[in-house]
């Protein structure tokens, strides 16, 4: 079916344009199925196939539409037994087995109540052995039905190499006719390695879209908010604003993510903003120049990380409500970890600000840059001492040691800090910074402190 | 009089399983119209074809009317018998059906003991009911039998046959090649040591392997359309037969051969009257056999994840450290792109979630032993993602777009 076609073909509902991802195929817009015509059909084939011994192992990157896939295959082999398990909800043996067969039940015309109702003292079904038993009643036929189970993100599963041998020998038995389909992110070798109980599979591997394919689809998908304004905006200029805006979001995203879903969930995010100077009647449609100037800086924040200037958004209030002596041991410590000790009195103590990077030698920087790239390294607590007394030298209020003890077992209480060996020994504890750099940062920032200037790496 | 041999369209009628379904047929003979004990192990990987010669052993046997009334066949299935309790109940039912007593949950009324005692006389039963009639279990996953404590089953089978002298033959298929030595010095001793390896000589050379394919490919597509080239044609292109003879080279089991069959026959559109071209259709199903997944999945990533991946090689080689933690990768992205001025530096929720995604794909691992108070380490295991497999997949990405002394790395050792 050509793009025009199914473009023609769809409803354009809200319900097709959800930010979240649903994994029910009723909730899942039709058109993700676009370029992927061959897999489609090869992997619908394979499923069908009533001589396939082995596991099919569907794989991919994030977001790349193999649990859509599926469930499309599922809607249309409806005259097959299917049974669809998402591990991320039903991760242990008992779930997946009372899962698979409360999904096949229906097909072979048995109602769970009554069934219950015949055998009281049944007991629930919970493990592999229980499908088995129930895919061994359904022989009564003549041309047995063949089942379908399909455990998807069997990465989440608990124990699941154990459940997956004790499935994939299933697949072995003479009697039942079954096709087990796994989907993973992972290649199979990765992880099944160590494991030869799990053998052999036919791994299909579901490729990434490309930018093109990308920008289509978030197009095709895409209801465009500004419905409401047709009646002010021409069509083809509105077309033209949403394959611009579309061309942006993968554009920007494309080094970041190639999952569909995360990306139409940035583009409806970032609608509202976008299209907001034409609400507001500042510029029109055509004027996509001036609709990008006021965009970008907004998508440039977006992607570095950085805190957007919406006004109504509200700042992280965390390090502002830390104490004041608090922060400061917290940039002390990072410093202490981070810093060779003898650098302290070159890069904390005093002339901080003095410090030319000329001055530094290339390598002497090359040996000292271990130390950030290495992690965190103990320091005793009388550096941190010497560190946070330099750092607060300036300030008029002093701290008493046991103030200075109480926050080193306070930040030690929620996890920024870690001690080093016993608990029991309280002469010359060391200590590691384990906070990230970004965080002991922010908490700088607010000190009005740059926390790279007592950096010795980045000098 | 032995029955005379006739496969079914459902055997491929290779020479090596012709020989095979020979010895098996000669050991069923000696106890089926001889009246002896005997026993064999077929051991092979999954798929290698072993049920194949147990059933065309015994196809004759059961085709034959007056041979039926000579032996009874019983399979049980070391995956879902495993425990005695059950296995003894699934023998039972089919040994004599109409004499047992079943609970309400489908299982034979008795202790494990009680059972196994039930078991033995119903052996001696069926050889003294109707004079010598023989028993020929068909044990699938003997290994699981072998695991079991005592291996009370196989010791009971063996040495009801052996100390009442009644006909029982026991086949046991399986995939563990050593499974003799793990038996128990009184089970091993009752056992005829007869182990047979389906795998070691399958396929003699890449012409039977070629006759099995084309087989199992007629067998698999019995609609194939009379208006384009028939199998046998197809399967003697070009690119079929180099597939074959690379796949030959490579793997030589039976599974093999389902394997290419299934891809081959879901490959092509049962809609589509033309058949592909064969140098395309046979690459993409090469694809599935030779293709390297962790390079495929490399390609696909984005370039975040391909950088981070970079980094982390970068740091255990130039560091010298096996392990790293998510700070340490970070701060030398951090740092590499700080010196890029024209690379676009992306957000710390985008490193983040980058780095957690490669530890997703399987490409870094975390260790196993977490440092007390510290953040959880991880390491690229080379059997995991090696150089090579990076280099492979770098080949065809773009290097300048990478930070540069990320890119510098790279073409010094990649």
């Amino acid at each position: 079916m050509s793009v025009g076609k199914r473009r023609a073909l769809q409803q354009p509902t809200q319900q097709n344009v959800t930010p979240k991802r649903a994994k029910t195929p009723e909730n899942l817009p039709i058109e993700s199925l676009l370029f992927r015509d061959p897999e489609f059909l090869h992997l619908t084939n394979l499923i069908e196939s009533s001589t396939l011994r082995c596991p099919l192992y569907v794989t991919g990157t994030i977001g790349c539409g193999k649990t859509f896939l599926l469930n499309e295959i599922r809607r249309q082999s409806d005259h097959i037994p299917f049974a669809f398990v998402d591990c991320d909800t039903s991760p242990s043996e008992a779930d997946v087995v009372r899962r698979i067969i409360s999904e096949l039940e229906p097909f072979y015309g048995i109602d769970q109540e009554e069934e219950l109702d015949e055998i009281p003292s049944a007991k629930a079904p919970s493990t592999v052995a229980d499908v088995r038993k129930f895919l061994s009643t359904q022989l009564d036929d003549d041309e047995p039905l063949r089942s379908v189970i399909v455990l998807d993100g069997i990465e989440q599963l608990t124990k699941g190499v154990e459940l997956l041998t004790k499935l994939i020998l299933l697949l072995h038995v003479g009697t039942i006719r079954l096709t087990l389909v796994l989907t993973g992110r992972m290649p199979w070798r990765n992880f099944a390695f160590g494991h030869p109980g799990l053998g052999d599979v036919v791994e299909f591997h579901l490729p990434c879209f490309s930018k093109k394919e990308l920008i289509e689809l978030l197009l095709l998908t895409f209801d465009v908010p500004v419905t409401k304004d047709k009646d002010l905006i021409a069509l083809e200029a509105l077309e033209a604003l949403e394959a611009a805006y579309c061309r942006l979001i993968v554009d920007t995203f494309y080094p970041v993510t190639k999952d569909v879903g995360l990306l139409r969930s940035l583009a409806h995010k970032h609608l509202p903003t976008f299209i907001r100077p034409i609400r507001d009647g500042k510029l029109q449609p055509q004027q996509t120049d001036g609709l990008f100037r006021a965009f970008l800086p907004i998508l440039a924040a977006e992607v570095h990380g950085k805190p957007t200037s919406l006004p109504n958004e509200k700042k992280s209030a965390l390090p502002v409500t830390a104490p004041v002596h608090l922060r400061y041991v917290l940039i002390a410590a990072f410093l202490c970890s981070y810093n060779p000790s003898q650098a302290d009195a070159r890069m904390v103590a005093k002339r901080h600000d003095r410090v030319k990077k000329a001055n530094q030698t290339p390598t002497k920087k090359a040996k000292d840059k271990r130390l950030t790239v290495h992690g965190p390294q103990a320091f005793s607590f009388e550096r941190l001492c010497s560190n946070f007394l330099s750092l607060t030298a300036d300030l008029d209020v002093k701290v008493c040691m046991f103030q200075l003890q109480a926050h080193v077992k306070t930040l030690c209480d929620v996890r920024l800090l870690a001690r080093i060996g016993h608990e029991e020994s309280l002469d010359h504890p060391k200590f590691k910074c384990v906070c990230e750099k970004s965080a002991v940062q922010r908490v700088a920032a607010s000190l009005d402190l740059d926390l790279n200037r007592y950096l010795i790496d980045l000098v | 009089m032995p029955p005379k041999k006739q496969f079914s369209p459902d055997f491929c009628p290779l020479p090596s399983i012709q020989k095979h379904v020979k010895e098996v047929d000669l050991i069923l003979e000696s106890v089926i119209l001889n009246h002896l004990s005997e026993s064999i192990i077929l051991c092979g990987p999954s798929g290698c074809g072993k049920s194949v010669i147990v059933h065309e052993a015994l196809l004759p046997y059961s085709t034959d009317k007056k041979l039926q009334a000579a032996h009874q066949i019983v399979h049980i299935d070391g995956a879902t018998h495993c425990e005695l309790g059950a296995c003894v109940d699934a023998i039972l039912s089919q040994l004599q059906p109409n004499k047992i007593r079943l609970r309400p949950n489908g299982s034979v009324v008795g202790t494990a003991a009680e059972k196994l005692k039930e078991l033995t006389d119903a052996l001696a039963g069926v050889s003294t009911r109707t004079g010598k009639k023989a028993v020929v279990f068909v044990i699938d996953q003997l290994e699981n039998f072998v695991e079991q404590k005592n291996q009370l089953l196989l010791y009971s089978l063996f040495d009801s046959a052996r100390e009442q002298d009644l006909p029982i033959c026991v086949i046991g298929l399986s995939t563990v090649l050593d499974v003799l030595e793990k038996m128990e010095k009184r089970v091993k001793s009752r056992f005829s040591q007869r182990v047979m390896t389906v795998v070691g000589n399958l396929f003699a050379d890449v012409e039977d392997f070629s006759t099995a394919v084309r087989f199992m490919l007629e067998r698999r597509l019995p609609d194939w359309p009379e208006n384009v080239p028939d199998i046998a044609a197809i399967v003697l292109e070009p690119a079929c037969i180099a597939l074959v003879n690379r796949l030959f080279e490579s793997r030589k089991d039976w599974q093999a051969v389902n394997m290419l069959v299934e891809i081959i026959a879901a490959a092509r559109d049962p809609n589509l009257v033309d058949v592909p071209e064969p140098a395309t259709f046979y690459g993409r199903v090469s694809d599935f056999f030779f293709a390297d997944p962790t390079q495929r999945l490399i390609r696909d990533l984005p370039h975040l994840h391909l950088t981070l991946l970079l980094c982390c090689f970068e740091f255990v080689d130039t560091q010298q450290e096996d392990t790293f933690n998510y700070v340490m990768i970070q701060e030398l992205y951090a740092t590499s792109t700080r010196q890029k001025t024209r690379s676009v530096k992306f957000g710390e929720t985008f490193v983040r979630g980058a780095f957690f995604e490669l530890v997703d794909y399987g490409l870094l691992r975390p260790t196993t032993t977490k440092p007390r108070n510290e953040p959880q380490r991880y390491h690229s295991l080379s059997l995991g993602v090696s150089k090579y497999q990076l280099r492979g997949a770098l080949k065809e990405s773009d290097l300048g777009s990478l930070p540069t002394d990320l890119r510098q790395w790279c073409e010094a050792h990649m």
